[in-house]
Formats: structure tokens, C-alpha cells, sequence
């Protein structure tokens, strides 16, 4: 059972910042050497886990967790929303990594 | 609004059974056991710090009993029961601060739960029960403590809960907000809800009640209604002063 709308689109829009966020931290910690570093298959999962780590704090810490459980929206639904996103963003920027570096 | 037989009221819906908490080396819960039946409103009184928010997020799901068991609708849970399935299964949590989205416009949170849990219907009378015309375009942000309980409560509402759990429903809110809340309360209850309820506030809270119980020591005593209530002596004695 997905959240309602407009409990969803909210999830989507909060995984797609939180993934931006944690990869333009890393951009800037790691430029312009190191940028290849953070792009590889064990990065990839951990940068979409932490992205969605975030969403689920935040979830927490504005207790839409309780208003979400008492309409009975599981959490693993909420986190599958919420890395909808992350996941997307960061296999294409893996292809693309990937792609640019082997024309190279 | 179907209201329920007086021959279906008092069959238990949630019960908690010999519940024990201890927070590092506060015991808190020792052997509580509740049981709050359809049709009824039970009142869940006792001094601060007695565990009544504990055991109200225990019986929730939000948090995990040291021993003891949890049953609702006909399910025993011996381990932390998923809130989601309780939610699911009919039961919803208020706590005191936090039952609302602070992001979304509070109509869209009532047409939300309204629409999610297939209660359409009661849209239109949630918020005249609760008076809620002028916040619907507003964030719960904006809201005053009156409102955010009158909102929290419409939420509960809108979703036709089977149990209700609301802890210190009328904290620091005004007589006529109280009155909106209690009635609201009785309503549910007419229509077969199971409504649990803390707070101090005895004078509004104890008549409202059909069954007081008392958490003192970490187990509960029933002391029958508010009115018998207000004649138990150790009640009167440590509680009500």
C-alpha cells in the first residue's frame, strides 16, 4: 500500500533532494580528482541508502512515520517511494560515468 | 452515522495485558493491564511520570514492552505489535504533539485519510463536527494549540477508527475547544469506536469518561465511572488531591 497523494509526491520530491544534496557534497569534497572515486558500483547503493536515510529522518523527526502508520502506509513502502528517485538518479549517473569515461 | 447497539458495547477491541516497562533503572510499567472496549470511553489518569504516555505507545506499537502482550481485534501480539498493521487493522494513535503533516495544507491531510481509507463520506462531517472550515487552506504550522488538537482529532475522525488512543487530548487548549473534543469523543464512541483517553484535566475529563482507570505504581486500577471514581479514596487521596 503506496502513501496517498500528497504524501507520495512529497516523498518523491524530498528522495530526489536528499539524493542532490548528497552528491553535490561529494562533488565538492571530492573536486575535481576524486570525482571518479564515488562512482562505482559500492558507492552507488550506499549514496541511494544514505539519500534515503535522510528522507526517513526527516519523515521522523516531522512524525508523518505515526500520521502514515495510523492510515496503515507500511514503512517499507514509504522508503521504496522515497528511493524511487535515488535509485534513478544515481544509475544514470553510473551510465552516463561509465559511458563518458569509455569514449574517453 | 451508524450508531452502535447497546448489546455490542464493552466487547473488549484492545486490550493490554500484564504490560511491563523499565527505562534503565526506572521502573515505569510493572503489570499494567487494560482493556478498552467498543462503545466506551475510558479515561487514563494518573500523576506525571506514571507511564500513561508508555503504555498508550505500547498498546500503539511505538514501542516495545519489556513482558506482557497486546491484543486487538481478535490479534495477539506478544511482540511489538508493526503500527501499520494496527493502523490497517482499525486503531489510531494521537499523541499529545506530532498526529499532523507540518508540510501539507490540513485539507489535504483530512481529504488524504478520508480518500486512503475509503471514508469519503465523512469528510463533510468531520470538519462541521470539529469546526475546521477556517484552517483548510492553512499548514498546521500556522495552528494554534486548539486547533492543531481539533485537526489532529478531525484525522482520527475522518479515518472511523475502530480504537482510538489520544494522549492529553485537551492540554492547554480553551473551554470551548474542550467541549468540541469531548463531544467529538462521545460521537465516536456512539458509533462503536474504543476511545482511550490521558489527561489531568479532571473536571471536563472524569463526567466525559464511562470507565476511569488509574495507573499508579505501574499497574492500573478500574475505578468505574467518573463519578464513582471521584469517591475512591487513595483516587482522591494521591491523584486528585
Amino acid at each position: 500500500m503506496l502513501p496517498p497523494q500528497p504524501f507520495r509526491s512529497a516523498l518523491l520530491r524530498r528522495g530526489m533532494a536528499a539524493w542532490i544534496g548528497v552528491r553535490g557534497l561529494l562533488f565538492l569534497a571530492g573536486l575535481p580528482l576524486q570525482l571518479g572515486f564515488y562512482v562505482h558500483l559500492v558507492a552507488a547503493p550506499l549514496i541511494s541508502a544514505v539519500a534515503v536515510l535522510i528522507v526517513w529522518l526527516d519523515l521522523r523527526v516531522a512524525r508523518e512515520d505515526i500520521l502514515l502508520a495510523n492510515i496503515g502506509v507500511a514503512p517499507h513502502a514509504t522508503l521504496a517511494t522515497a528511493a524511487v528517485y535515488p535509485i534513478l538518479l544515481e544509475f544514470t549517473a553510473q551510465a552516463s560515468y561509465l559511458l563518458l569515461s569509455g569514449a574517453r | 452515522m451508524m450508531m452502535l447497539p447497546e448489546n455490542q458495547r464493552d466487547t473488549p477491541v484492545l486490550c493490554a495485558d500484564s504490560i511491563g516497562k523499565r527505562f534503565g533503572d526506572v521502573r515505569v510499567l510493572v503489570a499494567a493491564t487494560l482493556h478498552v472496549p467498543a462503545g466506551r470511553i475510558i479515561g487514563l489518569f494518573g500523576r506525571n511520570g506514571s507511564g500513561k504516555s508508555t503504555l498508550m505507545k505500547i498498546m500503539a506499537g511505538q514501542l516495545r514492552a519489556d513482558h506482557g502482550y497486546i491484543q486487538f481485534n481478535g490479534h495477539v501480539y506478544h511482540t511489538r505489535p508493526a503500527p501499520h498493521l494496527l493502523g490497517r487493522a482499525g486503531l489510531y494513535y494521537a499523541p499529545t504533539e506530532g498526529a499532523l503533516s507540518r508540510w501539507f495544507r490540513f485539507g489535504e491531510q483530512l481529504a488524504a485519510v478520508c480518500k486512503h481509507t475509503g471514508n469519503d463520506d465523512r469528510l463533510k462531517h468531520t470538519i462541521e463536527l470539529f469546526r475546521l472550515d477556517g484552517v483548510l487552506e492553512r499548514t498546521p504550522q500556522s495552528f494554534s494549540g486548539g486547533e492543531s488538537r481539533r485537526a489532529a482529532l478531525a484525522l482520527a475522525c475522518a479515518r472511523n477508527p475502530r480504537c482510538l488512543l489520544s494522549d492529553e487530548p485537551l492540554y492547554g487548549i480553551d473551554p470551548n475547544d474542550r467541549e468540541i473534543l469531548l463531544s467529538a469523543f462521545r460521537t465516536l464512541a456512539d458509533e462503536g469506536c474504543a476511545v482511550l483517553v490521558t489527561g489531568h484535566e479532571t473536571p471536563e475529563l472524569l463526567p466525559a469518561c464511562d470507565r476511569v482507570a488509574w495507573l499508579s505504581g505501574g499497574s492500573i486500577s478500574m475505578l468505574g465511572d467518573g463519578r464513582t471514581a471521584r469517591l475512591h479514596h487513595s483516587f482522591r487521596r494521591d491523584y486528585l488531591g
